[in-house]
């Protein structure tokens, strides 16, 4: 069942997964950049993997085809669940993607080994898991309403700053709007290191995981279609 | 019968609507050689298939279209050459009217009324009454029977000669079909207007339509009147054996089944003098039989 | 619980904030078609998104082959074939893609049987779903419905704008399904002709309340439209009576025994065998306005 709901979402939602190739054309350019960051690079491109579940729910919502899912004969939970298994796996595979871009293109400043250590794969998966976590209930409850808009703005955003600090080097007012983010995000990166803190982090993180899908099941449920 | 009175009739000798050798060609499909009436004072339904042409039918007559052959004329004129003035006769109420959304049905009378010379406020007003639809709610928030319903008053209030319904009664229950057929059949028995409904919901036609007109792939199959209808159009049941030559060449479409035949003909009273005596039972056919059996052959 | 029914409510209440649905109670039993039938807004909708667990009840049972459609939603589900009135698939894929995506949902699904259908329905499988007309998609909505072997169809307004032609072939088609296989239907129509060509059940549903469920034959038996002058129809015994309408014409009265009223309406009264369309008109009971 959660492999046919997972199959139905990549069968109908196509254009969103090739739509992800501009944006990491944009990575791959954005590396060439001299101290490009690229551990937010691979951070924001998991967000970005992590909200297509979201934005495939709000389509599903437009078409109103949640009413006919939710006839077939799938559990709802087991729907909720599907979504949370598409965020995961898209965030997870869209960091794969931006850190092999990282790690394999000859521009880049930086070797696989310094990618793929393990604060910066966790850092993505803290990113990854609380955009699903946050996200998710919200698109499951109230579908269609101000979640596209959001993400629509987020995704523009993201890949604008980007555009902007990659091209014309860092400037003041961006530097201090990411400065404080950025100096929490990279806290947490370097305490990482330590093992402790860092299995800490992931129990964190699947707890959070775990109540927001629980949140989504009640929320769902409840929903009147 | 719509009850006109016999002065009206004899005095309007020229139909209020008429489609004479009417043709459209579009990429895939055309309407070809189309020809049909509707006098004044009678109400007149357009039936067929889906893709058949009443909807270019309808927009043609609303010079949404142009024509590519023939005459349109409406209360004698073109509704090409006088297209305003042909347009403020004419009263549309569209399958599933989208008005402006947001404005409330008072807001609408006020912006359309002004299109229309004899747009009367008070009957408008009362007709929003008549018909029980909140004149300040925004359009968008009324159902789809309170949207027809509110067209239909549009259309009324500017007291359109010639009332054209596109599917007006899909998906609506009985109870508002009935009011409103019955509402349209006031209208016209003051032999002033007319109305012309293209409809899926044959059935709305058989108490109704006065004049029948059926379209299939861009041609008039049928035009008739009720009563010619009734005459002449009958349904016969039978055993196999009703299919033999001499009742074959009387049908025009019937189905077959293992144990009964069941045809359609459109020579009712020679198809009984042919089959008088014999095991069949010849009745009438409604509309949706005539639609059903007519051209086929299984 | 009845064991040869195919779908049972019982006592089903859902309350909205204005609007509510108030035990109700009917059964289709296997193998038989009733028509949902009922003014615009009665709740017929909200019925079958109560049956389909669309929308949660607030108070009730409702048991498809015996099992409740709650607890046991999955197996329910897998039984039951459904076409709503807004269609609910993705306007921008295709037919193909769609019936690969959601045909994979049923263990009984067929696709010969799909392919069948879709070569009968000529459906054009490559095409975007929201390119088609209403029509075609809704024969695209009864192909998938049909093709897992379901064994409960419920239909919400089925043959609302497909033309008479096609309404006749469909519903041919639906009676020789149910005598072949024994299948079960729910469909809520407003075309009154569809319901003499194929219900056995009749359940009439206004104002949040089931005001009837009875089979189409002893309710065209047994009730009557009695017509005629205020003073003749004042005659009638209020108990039977179920409606009254002031048309054009005179008022008409629906009574649910027709020979009490023949025996008690005055001369002036006529007394006639109703249609379906005579009862759905008049059990709705508004008032008319003068014309």
């Amino acid at each position: 069942m959660l492999r046919s709901l997972l199959f139905k979402d990549l069968r109908l939602n196509p254009h969103l997964f090739w739509g992800a190739i501009p944006f990491f054309a944009w990575v791959a350019y954005a590396l060439h950049e001299e101290g490009a960051p690229v551990g937010m690079l691979t951070a924001v491109s998991g967000l970005m993997g992590a909200a297509t579940a979201s934005t495939i729910a709000a389509r599903e919502d437009r078409f109103h085809a949640t009413a006919l899912l939710a006839s077939l004969p799938v559990p709802r939970s087991t729907l909720v669940l599907s979504r949370y298994v598409l965020g995961v796996a898209a965030g997870s595979a869209a960091f794969a993607v931006a850190a092999a871009l990282a790690a394999l293109l000859p521009w880049s400043p930086h070797g696989l080994a310094a990618i793929l250590d393990v604060r910066s794969v966790m850092m993505a998966f803290v990113v990854i898991g609380t955009a699903v976590a946050v996200l998710l209930p919200a698109a499951l409850r109230f579908g269609l309403v101000g979640v596209v808009g959001l993400f629509a703005a987020l995704q523009v955003a993201g890949v604008g700053l980007f555009f902007v600090s990659s091209t014309f080097g860092y400037r003041q007012p961006l530097r201090l709007v990411f400065g404080s983010v950025e100096s929490g995000i990279l806290a947490l990166h370097a305490r990482l290191s330590d093992a402790g803190f860092a299995a800490l982090v992931a129990a964190a993180l699947a707890v959070m995981l775990w109540a927001s899908y629980r949140a989504s099941v009640w929320l769902v449920g409840r929903r009147d279609l | 019968m719509t009850p006109v009175p016999a002065i009206v009739r004899d005095g309007m000798a020229e139909p209020l609507l008429e489609f004479r050798n009417v043709s459209k060609r579009y990429p895939d499909f055309a309407l070809d050689d189309v020809s049909f009436s509707l006098p004044r004072g009678y109400i007149g339904g357009l039936i067929g298939p889906n893709g058949a042409g009443k909807t270019t039918i309808v927009k043609l007559l609303l010079n949404l279209v142009g024509r590519d052959g023939g005459w349109i004329t409406v209360a004698g004129l073109d509704p090409v050459d006088d297209e305003v003035t042909v347009k403020r006769r004419i009263g549309f109420v569209h399958e599933v009217p989208s008005y402006y959304e947001h404005l409330s049905l008072d807001a609408i009378g006020r912006v359309v009324g002004r299109f229309y010379l004899d747009w009367d406020r008070a009957l408008f007003a009362s007709l929003l009454r008549e018909f029980d639809l909140p004149a300040r709610s925004r359009f968008g928030s009324l159902s789809r029977g309170m949207r027809t319903k509110g067209a239909l008053a549009l259309a009324l209030a500017h007291r359109a000669e010639l009332l054209v319904l596109d599917e007006p009664t899909a998906g609506l229950d009985p109870v508002f079909r009935r009011a409103l057929l019955e509402r349209l059949s006031a209208y016209v028995a003051e032999g002033r207007a007319s109305v012309l409904i293209s409809t899926h919901v044959t059935s709305d036609l058989e108490r109704l339509a006065d004049f029948i007109t059926y379209v299939r792939a861009g041609r008039v199959v049928l035009s008739a009147t009720r009563d010619e209808l009734a005459e002449r159009w009958a349904l016969v049941r039978g055993g196999p054996a009703l299919l033999d030559e001499e009742t074959r060449g009387l049908l025009a479409g019937y189905e077959r089944s293992a144990h009964a035949v069941t045809g359609l003909t459109s020579d009712a009273p020679a198809l009984r003098r042919l089959l008088s005596g014999r095991d069949a039972v010849v009745e009438r056919a409604t509309l949706e039989d005539i639609m059903f059996y007519m051209g086929r052959s299984c | 619980m009845t064991p040869d029914c195919a779908l049972e409510l019982r006592g089903v209440t859902k309350r909205y904030r204005r609007f509510a649905l108030a035990d109700v109670s009917f059964s289709v039993p296997r193998g038989y078609v009733c028509g949902l039938v009922g003014p615009n807004g009665a709740g017929k909708t909200t019925i079958i998104k109560l049956i389909m667990n669309l929308v949660r009840r607030d108070a009730g049972e409702i048991t498809v082959f015996g099992l409740d459609n709650r607890r046991d939603e999955v197996a329910v589900k897998s039984r039951i074939g459904f076409v709503y009135d807004s269609p609910g698939f993705w306007e921008d894929r295709t037919l193909e893609t769609q019936r690969r995506v959601l045909g994979a949902f049923y263990p009984a699904w067929n696709d010969r049987t799909f392919d069948r259908l879709a070569a009968e329905f000529e459906l054009p499988m490559r095409q975007t779903f929201g390119k088609l007309s209403r029509g075609t998609k809704m024969k695209f909505a009864l192909a998938m419905a049909l093709a897992h072997d379901a064994d409960l169809l419920i239909l919400d307004e089925p043959t609302a704008g497909l033309d008479p032609v096609f309404r006749r072939e469909f519903l041919q088609r639906l009676s020789g399904l149910l005598l072949d296989e024994g299948k079960s239907v729910l469909f809520s129509t407003h075309i009154t002709s569809d319901l003499d060509r194929i219900a056995d059940y009749i359940t009439f549903v206004n104002r949040g309340a089931v005001a009837f469920s009875l089979p189409r034959t002893e309710l065209l038996d047994t009730w009557a439209v009695v017509r005629g002058d205020e003073p003749a129809l004042r005659l009638l015994d209020p108990a039977i009576v179920r409606g009254r309408r002031k048309g054009r014409f005179g008022t008409e009265v629906l009574v649910s025994d027709a020979r009490a009223a023949a025996g008690t309406a005055g001369p002036a009264a006529v007394v006639d065998r109703p249609t379906l369309e005579d009862v759905m008109v008049l059990m709705a009971g508004e008032p008319d306005h003068a014309s």
